[in-house]
C-alpha cells in the first residue's frame, strides 16, 4: 500500500515531519545511555527521597528484630496449584504455547526483514522499538512479575525443537545425543561473556538504535545460538550459555509463578545434576499428574540458592551492575566524569566515548563483584567462619534481585509507557514504507500519559518494597543454613549494610535528573559515524523515495 | 488513512482541561498562569541561569526566542519546533499538560550539529 491520494501524502509528509522533528532527533543520543528512546522523568524531591530511604533504614532494623524470634520454615513456601482450574489448564496448554511460539517466531521474523529491508530511521522501524523496548525492557518486567514467559515463548529454542523434529521424522532416525558434552567446569561463563556483550551493545555500541545494525546483530546471535544448540544439546545451551534465558530466568525467580514436575523432583533426562526441573521440556514430558502450575510468594524462587555456582553468581552481579550503570550514566556526575575524561583521551570523538563507556561498563561489573566478595568475606567472618567466604557468596547472591527489580521497575516505568507507545505506530507500519495495515500508522505517543507524581510514588514505593524482600530473603537463606540463630543474624548485619547501600543508589539515581551530555552528540555528528547521523539522513532518502513513485 | 489522525489528536486535549480545572480550584492563587519567558541565544547556548526553566503543570508557556545566528529550535517530548534567524523574535507556545523533564534542543540550519542547550521542566502541582 502507497500512498495513493494526495491528502494521505501530505499527511504522510506531515506525520514524517513530525517524526523528523521529534524522535529521530531523540532516538540515538550516544551519551544517553539505554539501547533506545527518550526519557523525560523529572527528578524524584528532596523529601520523597528522605522518606524512601528512611524506610529502608527502618526496615532493616525492624527486620532485625523480627528474625530475633520468627524461624522460617527452610525453604518451603505456600504453593497453589494452578492446573487445579479450567484456567490454569488452558494456560499450560501445550497448543497455546506452540501458537504464542508460533507467533514470536513470526515477529522475529519481521524485526529481523524490518531491520534489514526497512527504513533506517530509529524510529520508523520496527526493529529498535521492538527490540530494545518491548522485548528487553518488557520481558524483564514480564519475567519479574509474571513468570519465566521467555522460557515457554523463547523463538530460538523453540525453532530449534522444530527443526530438529522434522529432521528426525525425515531421517527416521533416532534423535542423536549431542556432539559435545559441557564441560562442568565451564559452569555458565559463556552466558557471562555474552550478557556482557550483549550490555556493552545495549550502554555503549553507537549502533544500536540503527535497524540494519541490529538485525545483523540478531542474525549473529540467531547462528551462534543454534551452532550451540546442535553441538551442546538445547537444554543445556540454554541452561548454560544463552545470556537471556538466564537473565529472564533469574528475574522469574522472584515471579509469583513458577513450573514444576514430581514435587521437584526432577526426571527428564535433559536435566542437569541437581536442577529443578523447572523447564518446559520436563514439563510436557511428565504425566498430567506429577505437573504444578504454582502461584507463589513474590521472591519465594530466591530462596533456593544452593543450585547457585560461582559462575552464576559473577553472572547475577554483572546484570544488576549493568542495571545500576544504565542508570548512573544518566546523571550529572557521569556527564562530569565524561566530559573530563573526554578533553583527556586522544583519538576521534566517537572512539573517545565508547573507550570512556566500555571502561565505565567494565569497572562497574568489577567493582560490584569485588565489593560483593568483600561483603561475602566480611558475612563469613561475622557469622563464626561456619561457612566458607566462597559459598557465602553462592547463598547470598540472589538476595540482591529484588532491589535491582525494584529499580528496575521505578526507572523503566515511565520509559516503557511512553517510548512503548511507539509500537502502536510501528505495528501498522512496522518496515516505514507508509503503510497503515492496522489503521494506527499516524498516532502519536502521548508523553502526558504518567504523571510525575504517579511516577515518583511508584519509583519509591517500588524500591522499598524490593528492599523489604531483599532483606527477608537474606535473614530467611541465613536462618536455614547456619546451625545456630546467633551466627545466622550477625551474618546478616553485614548483609543489611550492602542492601542499605544498594538502595541508597538506587534512591540516588532516581533522583537525580537526567542530562545528555551535549559534547557527545555533536562528537558524534561531526565525526561521521553514530545512529543520530544516521538518522539525519532521513529527510534527503524519503525525499528521494518520493519523487521516485 | 486520515480518519484515525484527527481523533487521536482531538481526544487528548479534551480529557486534560476538565482534569486541570479541578486542580485549578484546589490551588487558585497559582493556577495556569500565562508565562512568558525570553530566551537569547548566543553562539549556540544559551546563559548559564536560563538552561533549566522550570513551569508548573497547566501553565501556559511562551518561549521567546532570539538567536545570533540561524537555527533551528526543538522541543522535545511537546515536539514543537521553530526556525530562528537573527534578528527577529520567533515564539514557541505549550500548554504544559504533561509533567516531565523535556531537553531543548538546537540544531544548525545544515542539520548536523544537533545539540541539548537546556531544559524545560513541567513541575506537577
Amino acid at each position: 500500500m502507497r500512498r495513493a491520494t494526495p491528502g494521505g501524502d501530505r499527511l504522510g509528509r506531515l506525520a514524517r515531519r513530525a517524526v523528523v522533528a521529534g524522535w529521530a532527533a531523540a532516538t540515538a543520543e550516544p551519551a544517553q545511555a539505554h539501547g533506545f528512546g527518550q526519557r523525560y522523568d523529572l527528578p524524584v524531591p528532596l523529601g520523597l527521597w528522605i522518606a524512601g530511604a528512611a524506610a529502608a533504614v527502618a526496615v532493616s532494623f525492624i527486620a532485625i528484630g523480627l528474625f530475633m524470634r520468627w524461624r522460617p520454615s527452610g525453604a518451603r513456601y505456600p504453593r497453589l496449584n494452578l492446573l487445579r482450574w479450567p484456567i490454569g489448564r488452558l494456560v499450560a496448554a501445550r497448543p497455546l504455547r506452540v501458537a504464542l511460539q508460533a507467533l514470536s517466531l513470526a515477529l522475529l521474523l519481521v524485526i529481523v526483514a524490518a531491520g534489514l529491508f526497512g527504513d533506517q530511521t530509529p524510529t520508523r522501524n520496527l526493529a529498535p522499538t521492538g527490540i530494545w523496548i518491548i522485548w528487553w525492557v518488557g520481558f524483564a518486567y514480564l519475567s519479574a512479575l509474571v513468570g519465566d514467559v521467555w522460557a515457554a515463548v523463547n523463538p530460538w529454542a523453540a525453532a530449534f525443537a522444530w527443526a530438529a523434529a522434522i529432521a528426525h521424522r525425515l531421517a527416521g532416525a533416532a534423535p542423536r545425543a549431542p556432539i559435545l558434552r559441557w564441560p562442568a567446569r565451564l559452569g555458565v561463563w559463556p552466558a557471562v561473556a555474552l550478557f556482557a556483550a550483549f550490555a556493552w551493545v545495549e550502554l555503549v555500541f553507537t549502533g544500536r538504535a540503527i535497524p540494519r545494525q541490529l538485525a545483523l546483530l540478531v542474525i549473529g546471535y540467531s547462528i551462534l545460538t543454534w551452532t550451540a544448540m546442535a553441538l551442546f544439546g538445547r537444554i543445556v545451551w540454554l541452561q548454560n550459555g544463552d545470556p537471556f534465558a538466564l537473565a529472564f530466568g533469574v528475574l522469574a525467580r522472584f515471579a509469583p509463578t513458577e513450573i514444576r514436575v514430581d514435587g521437584g523432583r526432577c526426571r527428564a533426562p535433559s536435566a542437569a545434576a541437581g536442577e529443578t526441573c523447572m523447564t518446559c521440556d520436563g514439563f510436557d514430558h511428565a504425566a498430567p499428574e506429577a505437573r504444578e502450575l504454582n502461584l507463589r510468594p513474590f521472591g519465594a524462587g530466591l530462596l533456593r540458592g544452593s543450585g547457585v555456582t560461582p559462575s552464576l553468581v559473577v553472572f547475577v552481579l554483572l546484570m544488576l551492575s549493568t542495571v545500576t550503570f544504565d542508570g548512573v550514566t544518566a546523571t550529572p556526575l557521569w556527564a562530569a566524569v565524561e566530559n573530563a575524561l573526554y578533553g583527556i583521551l586522544p583519538g576521534p570523538g566517537a572512539a573517545r566515548l565508547a573507550v570512556i563507556g566500555t571502561a565505565g561498563l567494565a569497572l562497574f561489573a568489577v567493582s560490584f563483584v569485588v565489593v560483593y566478595r568483600g561483603f561475602a568475606w566480611w558475612m563469613a567472618r561475622a557469622a563464626g567462619g561456619e561457612i566458607t567466604t566462597d559459598m557465602t557468596a553462592r547463598l547470598f547472591v540472589l538476595s540482591l534481585v529484588p532491589i535491582a527489580i525494584a529499580y528496575h521497575l521505578a526507572h523503566y516505568f515511565s520509559y516503557l509507557l511512553i517510548q512503548g507507545q511507539l509500537i502502536i505506530r510501528l505495528g501498522s507500519d512496522p518496515f516505514g514504507f507508509g503503510w497503515n495495515l492496522l489503521g494506527t500508522a499516524h498516532y502519536r505517543p502521548d508523553v502526558g500519559i504518567v504523571g510525575a507524581r504517579f511516577a515518583w510514588y511508584l519509583a519509591v514505593i517500588a524500591i522499598v518494597l524490593g528492599h523489604i524482600v531483599a532483606v527477608a530473603i537474606g535473614h530467611m537463606v541465613a536462618l536455614r543454613e547456619y546451625a545456630t540463630r546467633r551466627a545466622a543474624l550477625r551474618s546478616q548485619l553485614p548483609m543489611l549494610v550492602l542492601m542499605v547501600g544498594y538502595t541508597m543508589v538506587s534512591l540516588w539515581i532516581i533522583a537525580q535528573p537526567i542530562v545528555e551530555t551535549s559534547r557527545g552528540a555533536s562528537a558524534a555528528a561531526a565525526s561521521g559515524v553514530g545512529a543520530r547521523e544516521d538518522a539525519r539522513q532521513f529527510p534527503r532518502s524519503s525525499a528521494r523515495k518520493e519523487t521516485a513513485i | 488513512m486520515t480518519g484515525w489522525f484527527p481523533t487521536v489528536v482531538a481526544r487528548a486535549p479534551g480529557r486534560i482541561p476538565a482534569l486541570l480545572i479541578g486542580v485549578c480550584l484546589a490551588a487558585a492563587p497559582a493556577c495556569a498562569e500565562p508565562r512568558s519567558v525570553e530566551l537569547v541565544i548566543s553562539k549556540g547556548e544559551l546563559p548559564q541561569e536560563q538552561r533549566l526553566i522550570a513551569v508548573s503543570q497547566g501553565d501556559e508557556l511562551t518561549l521567546r526566542l532570539t538567536s545570533d545566528r540561524p537555527l533551528e529550535v526543538h522541543l522535545h517530548g511537546y515536539e514543537v519546533e521553530q526556525t530562528l534567524s537573527p534578528g527577529a523574535v520567533a515564539s514557541l507556545h505549550i500548554t504544559a499538560r504533561a509533567t516531565g523533564r523535556f531537553p531543548i534542543e538546537v540544531h544548525g540550519d545544515t542539520g548536523g550539529d544537533a545539540k541539548v542547550i537546556g531544559y524545560l521542566e513541567v513541575r506537577p502541582r
